[in-house]
């Protein structure tokens, strides 16, 4: 008898071994400082960037899919009235990248990169302040990158996308446990002068 | 590590050969295996398109097509080491399989025998307690 017992119990064991039952499956990502907190973003905490002082944040994102997933980073430079990525639906912000991050990352992965960025160059219109000049991470960029009456209220937005293998595509989110998962964030700045101060 | 977007063009190719790499190394995991170099070997050849789609919005052609060779080359490389990971992975998962299946005897025969052994020995204790009660009735008649 207790052998019949010992038998089930350790096939229990081995099965649940061989077969672990899967955990909750999530994506993590965030932007720290310039001291690697969750502080300090700008110089002298305070988010009216002039053009020239430099920011350096870093991003980070976590794996915790079960797998490895191949993960873009997508940055987007919006600014307050320009739509956010919807939480609900599981849709991207419709504004187009300004560039892209992209890494395989194993399972239970930490991604740290580098995000140092300035403003190059900050244009007044009829309409408001565009933003027309940045470098990140030694890059430059040009062109109008975003606009703001007054200036105000600019933000990155970066989000994350992964390879779908089912459908050969990047999907920005996914289910599980039947719910609808996406991961994003963003950081609000203000760019008022047009000069360097 | 980073891909700017503006002005890019006919970037499918290399990038397409990169997420096709990718797919076969996580069949790889799938399948129970580990491949952290190719993994590390693949995000050399991810930088080496990034830079290449930089270069060529900067107008540096020249620059965009030796580092996508080199990443093809990378790829190239890669695609001809999985064959083998995935023999090894299918491998270490027999070897994980039949190890944990064949303990399964072992463990029993092991546990059964330990219960034997405390029943044996949980008994002998009971005999010699008896065996003392006895020893003391007696001595308490004799007085």
């Amino acid at each position: 008898m207790f052998a019949v017992i010992a038998t089930i119990v350790t096939s229990g064991v081995a099965y649940r071994t061989l077969y672990p039952p899967p955990s909750e499956q999530f994506f993590a990502m965030w932007i720290l400082g310039s001291h690697g907190l969750a502080e300090q973003y700008y110089p002298d905490d305070n988010p009216n960037l002039t053009v020239g002082s430099q920011m350096n944040w870093t991003l980070g994102v976590y794996n915790h899919m079960g797998s490895i997933e191949y993960v873009v980073i997508r940055v987007k430079i919006l600014n307050a009235t320009l739509p956010s990525p919807d939480d609900l639906t599981g849709k991207p912000s419709p504004i187009p990248p300004i560039l892209e991050f992209t890494r395989v990352l194993l399972d239970n992965e930490t991604w740290s990169l580098p995000f140092p960025w300035k403003i190059l160059n900050v244009t007044q219109t009829a309409k408001g302040y565009v933003l027309t000049g940045l470098l990140i991470d030694q890059k430059p960029f040009s062109g109008e990158l975003a606009m703001a009456v007054s200036g105000f209220n600019y933000r990155f937005i970066f989000e994350l996308w992964f390879y779908d293998q089912e459908t050969k595509d990047l999907a920005f989110s996914w289910r599980t446990n039947n719910l609808q998962h996406s991961v994003w964030t963003q950081i609000w700045f203000n760019a008022t002068t047009t000069v360097s101060t | 590590m980073w891909t700017p977007l503006a002005n890019t063009q006919n970037l499918e190719d290399p990038v397409t050969l990169t997420r096709e790499a990718f797919t076969r190394i996580s069949e790889v995991y799938r399948s129970g295996g580990e491949a952290p170099e190719l993994v590390a070997k693949l995000n050399v050849a991810i930088g080496q398109i990034q830079e290449a789609q930089f270069a060529r919005s900067k107008g540096d052609e020249a620059d965009a097509i030796r580092l996508e060779e080199q990443a093809r080359t990378e790829i190239s490389e890669i695609m001809a080491d999985i064959p083998g990971a995935q023999e090894r992975a299918q491998h270490d998962s027999t070897i994980r399989l039949l190890t944990v299946v064949a303990s399964i005897p072992v463990v029993v025969i092991v546990s059964t025998f330990m219960f034997y052994l405390g029943l044996r020995t949980w008994r002998w204790y009971e005999k010699m307690r008896l065996f003392e009660m006895r020893i003391v009735e007696k001595k308490k008649e004799v007085d």
